[in-house]
């Protein structure tokens, strides 16, 4: 497909096998430390990665945040997306439990804690936290992507939309009972 | 009487991820650089 953004293949394949590795850490952050503190545990990490390599990522114009509360609000706004629908994080996740790194998105991407970076960091925190939930990641990012987050932003696309997205451009959901 | 007091919090006092948890965040970011990179253009 012309859509692809090629990366190397062996990088790819390390990057298939660390990918592989997240959910069982994070299961362990979980019951260490709820839900809610995990993830902003996760948060707070993709973040500092993100401004620690402005080489790979782009630049940062102004580190830190502007708004510390909004970020524990998200983190526990996840914590309520994950109550109400009844979602147990010990077991693979279905597609309906993509609303919940939907919600993480839609916070940063919105409400814009940071000072600068807030679209990056949205799609990091959203991605790894399905990812770390037992969404497998799409190998190969494509090109468009960038565009169609930034009109996601733009519109303040509603969750469910944004979740949609995520399944349909990010994750793969695992087959229920699958190894 | 109030409820239980919530203690004041930092994200600097969170834990640091696990050491496999950490290389995952990192592959992902590194296999999505290009779109994260493109994200940063105004």
């Amino acid at each position: 497909m012309g859509r692809e953004t090629p990366r190397p293949s062996a990088a790819r394949d390390d990057y298939a096998t660390q990918l592989r590795r997240a959910r069982e850490p994070f299961l362990s952050l979980v019951e260490a430390l709820g839900f809610s503190d995990a993830v902003a545990t996760l948060l707070r990490s993709s973040r500092r990665f993100l401004e620690e390599n402005p080489d790979e990522f782009g630049p940062i114009l102004a580190r830190g945040t502007r708004d510390e509360g909004a970020l524990w609000y998200a983190a526990e706004a996840a914590e309520f997306a994950r109550r109400d629908m009844g979602y147990d994080v010990r077991t693979i996740p279905g597609p309906d439990a993509a609303v919940i790194p939907a919600r993480i998105f839609s916070i940063i991407a919105y409400r814009h804690p940071f000072f600068d970076g807030n679209k990056r960091t949205a799609f990091i925190s959203a991605s790894i936290l399905g990812l770390s939930m037992g969404y497998r990641i799409r190998s190969v990012p494509y090109a468009e992507l960038e565009e169609e987050v930034r009109e996601l932003t733009a519109r303040e696309a509603a969750e469910g939309e944004v979740s949609a997205w995520f399944l349909t451009n990010v994750f793969i959901v695992e087959e229920a009972g699958g190894s | 009487m109030g409820g239980p007091e919530r203690r004041p919090r930092r994200l600097e006092d969170l834990p640091e991820l696990p050491p496999d948890l950490q290389a995952a965040v990192e592959a992902f970011m590194h296999l999505y650089a290009p779109v994260i990179k493109a994200l940063s253009r105004y």
